[in-house]
């Protein structure tokens, strides 16, 4: 009983392993092996952190972006009739 | 993986209301960095809000921004129905709150300084005699920077820390997508991109035509309302 538990368990974390790996970025992807839990979890760490910065930024340039956006009510104009349309 | 379209339009709606909402009631008197904080805050109170109570950092998110005060009138003007119904108290594991972000970030990089430093000390052959014991300790070690970056992952583990790990992935990374188009959208100017923004906000209406929402007429009402406001004849 307990075997045939930790045989669904275990493909089960090979499946979420697969996947996890396939979002992250780097192109040196090895095949499952004991080492490389390690290492998923550190790139993923990375790609987190690494898309937390992005937003950041974009946080930082879409800021900018309103400020100047203030007086310009063309694209108000633009959204507001395609919303009514 | 791909977020789903219903994320991302949900998504984009959250933080353009969000946008126009804050413009509207700021009037210009904050610095460029309190607009950029402001503007984080939007982007992962959108990004939560659109992915709902389907994922414990969607709810454990929603809970800590209903807890600073600032924020519950300002996300209260936003589709106030879904956003109470989700956070109710219980509704996470963990107590995090994305405030923490700056805070873990330079803790993250403290460990990683901690981190090299120790390498240096490990002899080759306390390595080989224990290597299991060693990578099950980087291991923990990276588990709790996972759970630290991820919110509300505090309290989950294994299977729980891994799965959430995905979703909140999949859905960061349709996040940063969409912001970086919307930048773009907003970078151009009127004359010369007319269409593209014309086509981009088409394309965001007509996704959501298709599916009736009661959510979307609400949206619909308050940006017809704020546009009236901001169209200067």
């Amino acid at each position: 009983m307990s075997s045939r538990r930790s045989r669904i368990t275990e493909d089960e974390i090979n499946e979420l392993i697969s996947k996890l790996q396939s979002l992250l970025p780097e192109a040196r992807r090895r095949s499952a092996g004991r080492a490389s839990a390690a290492k998923l979890l550190k790139e993923t760490c990375n790609y987190i952190k690494s898309l937390h910065r992005e937003v950041d930024d974009l946080s930082d340039r879409l800021s900018g972006l309103m400020a100047t956006m203030d007086t310009n009510s063309a694209e108000a104009e633009i959204v507001r009739s395609l919303l009514q349309s | 993986m791909q977020a789903p379209r219903n994320f991302k339009n949900d998504f984009l709606k959250h933080l353009l209301l969000g946008l126009h909402v804050s413009r509207d009631s700021s009037g210009g008197t904050m610095s460029l960095n309190e607009r950029e904080r402001e503007i984080k805050h939007l982007a992962d109170a959108a990004m939560a809000l659109a992915r709902g109570d389907g994922a414990n950092w969607s709810r454990a998110l929603i809970a800590g921004l209903a807890k600073k005060e600032n924020n519950e009138a300002f996300i209260g003007k936003k589709l106030c129905k879904e956003f109470e119904s989700i956070a109710s108290p219980h509704g996470y594991h963990g107590t995090s709150s994305f405030l923490k972000r700056k805070m873990i970030m330079k803790r993250k990089s403290f460990n990683s300084r901690l981190k090299v430093k120790k390498k240096g000390f490990h002899s080759p052959s306390s390595s080989r005699v224990i290597p299991s014991v060693l990578a099950r300790r980087i291991v923990r070690k990276r588990t709790q920077v996972l759970k630290r970056i991820i919110p509300g992952a505090e309290s989950l583990d294994g299977i729980s820390l891994l799965s959430e790990t995905l979703d909140y992935v999949v859905y960061l990374r349709a996040q940063a997508k969409i912001m970086q188009r919307l930048t773009r959208v907003f970078g151009t100017t009127m004359s010369s991109h007319c269409k593209e923004r014309l086509d981009f906000y088409k394309c965001m209406v007509a996704n959501e035509r298709s599916v009736k929402s009661e959510r979307f007429a609400v949206w619909k009402l308050e940006m017809g309302e704020r546009e009236r406001d901001l169209v200067v004849d």
